[in-house]
């Protein structure tokens, strides 16, 4: 029977034990995170390693870490040119276009005014090409001044003025100016002031919609360790007075107000172009912490997908990537760099290695959209700190491996854990199952009358509930023979004790016989009476057992019961004369199948019954109606109503609500237990309740009717039925 | 509806004496002394000839010896719980006309039917009187001894196409034998004597010299049925009058 109360069921019970199973992902993630620390600080150590090889490769070459003078003149960054190595030639045309490449990016330092307060700007590039240094000039300059050949004097219109230091040592100035659009004029500054023109320069000028543009070549032994350019504005074409001066440097005037030139040795950068990998990137810098070269970038090539995708990968790209990537970064190459031109690099890394140490940095990009890991690492000439080597690497990497790892891992914890969940589901469904089919199979094996109708389900597993089942089975057995017991009991009662009544009643036969004394007669009649009320008991005792195998072989045949009923209400009125015995009937055949023989054995039952229980003087009423496709026949007698605690039990076998003793008619309880029987052998049931307010009790009995007969039994004579 | 009327008429059944005057041997074949014993000291009493036997290997000795002039058989002997129907077979295979009456405490319908079967005259339960057995035997040596009597007209009841010789113990169907037991012979002459009277199950029981219950009394006219079924399959004489009894239906 089910308990009051909430109740958790097994497969609830069991989902709560599996939700252990969660802890699993957990763990996972755990160890993927273990892992990228792990892998991290393999790719911490890798770039030092880099690093390492890097500035061992170049230690002990001064010759091509840098030409002499640089390391003599302080750190002055404003005056460095650097000179980039370029790879692609340039036409010297005054166009932008062909700058565009590693190295000709243009500079962006502020230039230092050197003279007046300018009321412009501008911007260079510079780079070298075979034998040729190129610079380009774009000057933002609202007017314009071009040389006049009548102002012919130095200064006298908007130019350009260069000055280096040759390999050779040698001091020299130039001044470039036009006469409009096309070749430059290239002039030669002799010490006095005065000029002559020089054809070792070639350029080309070009006015723009915002100043000019100044494209030049210079032939690379020109080109010692200094160099300077500035830019000289003259605004008003009359006066010819210069407004303002911008340079590279602090000035052309002598020296040593020269910038030094940082020339990056092809040599380096093929070095560190070799060692370079992908998706890292190589500084090298000198002590004064400028860039020597640099090679590599940061993104990551974009990764070509992979040719062959199995199933398994494609679902874990459409399932489970969104879930790993709400735990995790996606690794993005869309942060935020240093500008190419960084020429500088001032990170704590590097300083440390510019004092001898070798050191590592973690940094954030200046979105936050990476980490860039670092590791830089001194270069030595002899026993001196040179330079450093500084390695860059982000993470996205390390991220997009732990990621994948994770991604699987969670795939496989995904799978297992559901798969685990589903079994345990399904197992815990079936035992569910189970123990409810075994519950309603015990429920049902016993049907309402307490006869055991029904086997056990699921007797045959071998398991813990096998055993439940086949415990319960060999109780209901015990049940179902007891019970069968209890009905044949009668039966068997009956049977053994006919023998020797028929003895008691043989041997008062023959005493009969015999010559008697008069007073003996008496006793023989006293007995006479007890042995035939002793054979009724028998014979009603084995009226209910020899009825049921006499059922199995009875035909069905289709009968108008209210005919039987008429017959059965004018046999009782007969045999019981002084009692009122009312019959309703609808007054139509009411046809059902099954034998009348019988119906007329369960009416006797029940008028039977009702007469006795019925008050003295109160009618029994007998009434048949018909409700849809059912003949409902109910006897209604006055009196006391059932007992409460019998009413479940009234049809089963040997069951007598009738009080002990003081009738002549013995009672066995058997009569219901018959009504039943032939109730149900007419494929239909009896039940029994009381009368409303209680005084007597109706006994109903409904029977299905006949519905595959169009017998008509008005027309058929109810002898044959 | 206890069977009042039976105990009632038993006694005038009780045949007088001079019945036996032939001094006809009787075989009693039961396992419970008492019994037997009672049996045949009644049977004794009317003059006959009893021989009782306790098993059926003696019963059968005794047969193959000499016949019995009629046999009362129990179907239970000792650790033979169906001696007494081979013990039946085996006596009509001695003999096809000596009379056989199983008295037995097995009252189910496929007993009756079984031993019925098996040749016997008569099937009673235990619950026999003593006086109703006599008068089985006597009716069923008046059978026997049909041959030599001459049928007085009123002991024939004819209706119609039946025609019941009382004295012969016997009943045809236009002209032809009806074969029935003696129960069945006098149910059937209770019903035709007064044709359209119903008469109660307790009336029949009388006639038919038994106590039994309601159900036999309906398996007997049921059997009934079925022979003069047999004969004529329009037979529709017997009427159910449902909650009283039977009758028998006039042209």
């Amino acid at each position: 029977m089910r308990l009051a109360g909430p109740r958790l069921a097994i497969p609830v019970k069991l989902a709560l034990v599996a939700s252990l199973l969660l802890l699993i992902p957990w763990v996972g993630y755990r160890y993927v995170r273990e892992l990228e620390r792990l892998l991290l600080r393999v790719q911490e150590q890798g770039l030092v390693s880099t690093a390492r090889a890097v500035a061992t490769a170049l230690n002990d070459r001064p010759n091509v870490l840098l030409a002499g003078e640089v390391y003599s003149v302080p750190a002055s960054f404003e005056r460095d040119l650097r000179v980039a190595n370029l790879e692609k030639p340039i036409v010297v045309d005054g166009r932008v276009s062909d700058w565009d490449q590693p190295g000709g990016e243009p500079h962006l330092e502020a230039a230092p005014a050197i003279a007046g307060e300018p009321p412009f700007s501008y911007r260079y590039r510079i780079g070298r090409h075979g034998t040729g240094v190129y610079a380009l000039f774009e000057v933002d300059d609202e007017r314009v001044v071009l040389r006049d050949p009548e102002r012919p004097e130095l200064g006298a219109s908007d130019h350009i003025q260069i000055a280096v230091v040759t390999a050779d040592d040698e001091f020299l100035r130039f001044a470039i100016d036009a006469r409009g659009d096309g070749p430059i004029s290239a002039w030669l500054v002799l010490e006095d002031g005065s000029r002559v023109p020089d054809n070792r320069i070639l350029g080309t000028w070009r006015t723009t919609a915002t100043g000019f543009q100044v494209e030049l070549r210079l032939p690379r032994t020109l080109i010692g360790p200094r160099l300077s350019f500035a830019v000289v504005d003259v605004d008003d074409p009359e006066t010819r007075t210069l407004v303002g001066q911008l340079g590279t440097a602090g000035g052309t005037a002598t020296r040593e107000q020269l910038g030094t030139v940082l020339v990056p040795s092809p040599e380096i950068s093929e070095l560190i172009r070799g060692l370079g990998r992908a998706s890292s990137r190589i500084w090298v810098v000198d002590v004064n912490r400028r860039v020597l070269a640099h090679a590599g970038s940061l993104r990551r090539p974009a990764q070509a997908p992979a040719a062959e995708t199995s199933t398994w990968d494609r679902i874990a790209e459409a399932w489970i990537q969104p879930l790993t990537r709400r735990l995790l970064d996606e690794p993005r190459e869309d942060f935020e760099d240093v500008p190419p031109g960084t020429y500088k690099q001032e990170g704590a890394e590097v300083v440390s290695a510019l004092a001898g140490r070798e050191a590592t940095r973690w940094r954030l990009t200046p979105d936050s959209r990476a980490v860039v890991l670092s590791a830089a690492h001194p270069v030595y000439v002899g026993e001196q700190v040179r330079g450093a080597v500084l390695v860059e690497q982000t993470t996205n990497d390390v991220l997009a491996v732990r990621n994948r790892e994770f991604g699987k891992l969670f795939a496989a914890i995904l799978a297992v854990s559901l798969l685990g969940a589903l079994a345990l589901l399904a197992f815990a469904s079936r035992l569910s199952w189970r123990v409810h089919r075994l519950r309603d199979g015990v429920e049902q094996a016993i049907d309402r009358h307490g006869r055991v109708s029904g086997g056990v389900p699921g007797t045959g597993a071998g398991d813990e509930i096998g055993d439940l089942a086949r415990s319960f089975a060999s109780i209901l057995e015990r049940q179902r023979q007891y019970t069968s017991y209890l009905e044949q009991v009668g039966n068997r009662l009956s049977h053994e004790i006919r023998t020797p009544v028929g003895v008691v009643r043989s041997s008062l036969d023959n005493l009969r016989l015999s010559p008697l004394p008069e007073g003996a007669r008496v006793y023989i009649e006293r007995a006479d009476e007890g042995l035939r009320r002793l054979a009724t008991i028998l014979s009603r005792m084995s009226e209910a057992t020899r009825l049921e195998p006499g059922l199995a072989a009875t035909e069905r045949e289709p009968y108008d019961m209210a005919a039987v009923l008429r017959g059965c209400v004018a046999g009782y009125r007969q045999a019981n004369p002084g009692r009122e015995i009312l019959l309703a009937e609808p007054g139509v055949p009411v046809v059902v199948l099954g034998a009348p023989d019988l119906m007329a054995q369960l009416v006797d039952k029940l008028v039977d019954n009702a007469l006795g229980f019925a008050r003295p003087g109160t009618p029994v009423k007998v009434e048949l109606a018909r409700h849809g496709r059912t003949a409902a026949l109910t006897v209604e007698n006055q009196g006391s109503p059932l007992p409460a605690q019998m009413i479940g039990r009234l049809f089963e076998s040997m069951v007598s609500i009738r009080p002990a003793g003081g009738e002549r008619e013995p009672h066995l309880g058997l009569g219901l237990y018959i009504v039943r029987l032939i109730a149900a052998f007419h494929g239909g049931e009896a039940s029994a309740r009381d009368r409303d307010g209680g005084d007597g009790v109706i006994v109903l009995v409904s029977i299905p009717l006949d519905s595959g007969s169009a017998l008509d039994s008005a027309s058929r004579p109810a002898a044959q039925a | 509806m206890a069977g009042e009327p039976a105990r009632a008429s038993a006694s005038r059944y009780i045949p007088v004496r001079g019945a036996a005057r032939l001094s006809r041997r009787i075989a009693i074949v039961e396992d419970d002394q008492g019994l037997r014993a009672n049996y045949a000291d009644v049977l004794r009493r009317q003059g006959y000839d009893v021989a009782t036997h306790a098993d059926r290997a003696a019963a059968m000795l005794a047969f193959r010896t000499r016949l019995p002039d009629l046999a009362i058989l129990d179907i239970g002997l000792g650790d033979e719980i169906d001696g007494g129907f081979a013990l039946c077979r085996d006596l009509r295979g001695l003999s096809a006309t000596v009379p056989i009456i199983f008295l037995t405490a097995r009252d189910s319908e496929f007993d009756t039917v079984s031993g019925l079967r098996l040749g016997a005259d008569d099937y009673l339960t235990k619950d026999a009187s003593l006086p109703h057995l006599l008068a089985r035997i006597a009716a069923l040596f008046r059978r026997a001894d049909a041959q030599g009597l001459e049928t007085q007209d009123e002991d024939v009841i004819e209706r119609g196409p039946l025609r019941l010789d009382m004295k012969r113990v016997t009943g045809s169907w236009n002209g032809r034998r009806i074969d029935l037991t003696l129960t069945e012979l006098w149910i059937v002459h209770a019903l035709a004597r007064h044709p359209g009277h119903v008469k109660n199950r307790e009336q029949l029981m009388g006639e038919a010299r038994m106590v039994v219950d309601d159900s036999t009394i309906t398996s007997h006219v049921k059997r009934i049925r079925k022979k003069l079924t047999a004969l004529d399959p329009g037979f529709d004489r017997i009427e159910s009058v449902y909650g009283m009894g039977y009758r028998w239906r006039e042209e």
